[in-house]
């Protein structure tokens, strides 16, 4: 099982040096949560991931203004792109994930591993 | 510019039932400005196309798809079963006279020739009636803005500067009385608009221009 995160390297980047990561992460480090596309989400797909995770600044403390806002309203975007093709959307999820929040990022990544092993079930 | 959306994905899939080598072709004009149909916009639904399961999805992108002149690469192309076109209706035609014996698919619904109001958010202005009288109208097209298309408005229908077809879109006619007031041009409203000849829009037939000073 893979699954692709994409981290601002202001906030998530941050929580995910405080532990180890697990096996299945692949680790993308933006230099802010509005530079993640649509089309990197769906490219990850396409390379084989089960999931995708974003995970920005809270969006009223976003260094770039907007940055974690374009992140999230692009991923509901593109969760409707996976949904009209026939992909669970879930497989796809935005969280705010602030620089000391490293449990928070653990769990995030722990529910969706344990999602994913209930659906392929 | 033409301002298009995308199709629903269903649709589009729909389209191609069957087809397992299909070739996204885009325009770098209009539907690149408008976020519906640009180099990014064909790989997006390029790679959508793939997740749902077709085996050969490529991307190409010309300058201008209303244009012959920029279609020239398109012809050294590989092997497709068909082109999913995200142009305008336009590009689509374009494209089907380029290629006769291939099937060219429409990835977008092309909705208007209007302005980009804002992030996200798009608007008509014109119906190319063929026919302007903005310079009377002040700067504001009733036959575009005005629901009825009203040539002396308002109607009834004017409530507080919005239209009783929708709330949300703005009277033509109030935006046109409040910009000539503004400018103090008012009695520019004295004059009726007499019956518009509608033989320069949609019923003289499809229309063509030709330019002797230009055409070889």
């Amino acid at each position: 099982m893979r699954i692709v995160v994409f981290c601002c390297e202001n906030s998530a980047y941050q929580a995910a040096r405080q532990g180890q990561l697990p096996a299945e992460v692949d680790l993308i480090r933006l230099p802010c949560g509005g530079r993640v596309e649509v089309l990197h989400m769906l490219r990850a797909f396409e390379r084989g991931a089960d999931g995708v995770l974003v995970l920005t600044c809270q969006e009223d403390n976003c260094q770039s203004l907007h940055g974690s806002a374009r992140a999230r309203h692009r991923v509901e975007y593109a969760k409707e792109i996976l949904q009209e093709i026939g992909i669970d959307p879930e497989r796809l999820q935005w969280h705010p994930v602030t620089s000391n929040m490293g449990p928070r990022f653990r769990k995030i990544v722990a529910d969706m591993i344990e999602g994913l092993k209930l659906a392929s079930a | 510019m033409i301002v298009a959306e995308r199709k629903p994905l269903k649709e589009i899939t729909g389209m191609l039932q069957g087809k397992q080598r299909v070739l996204v072709v885009g325009c770098n004009t209009c539907v690149t400005i408008c976020m519906a149909g640009g180099r990014k916009e064909v790989a997006i639904l390029a790679s959508a196309l793939r997740l749902a399961g077709i085996e050969h999805v490529g991307e190409e992108t010309v300058e201008r798809q209303c244009d012959l002149e920029f279609l020239g690469p398109l012809t050294k192309l590989g092997e497709y079963d068909c082109l999913l076109s995200t142009a305008c209706g336009i590009g689509v035609q374009l494209l089907s006279d380029l290629f006769p014996n291939l099937p060219v698919y429409p990835a977008l619904n092309t909705k208007f020739l209007g302005v980009n109001e804002d992030l996200g958010r798009w608007s008509e202005r014109c119906q190319s009636c063929g026919d302007c009288i903005l310079d009377r109208t002040g700067g504001i097209c009733p036959i575009a803005r005005c629901s009825k298309s009203l040539l002396n408005g308002p109607c009834g229908g004017s409530q507080n500067g919005k239209c009783e077809v929708n709330g949300d879109v703005d009277c033509a006619w109030q935006l046109i009385y409040d910009r000539l007031a503004a400018r103090g041009e008012l009695d520019r409203l004295e004059t009726i608009f007499l019956p518009k000849d509608w033989s320069h829009s949609r019923d003289g037939g499809p229309r063509r221009i030709r330019r002797e000073d230009v055409a070889l």
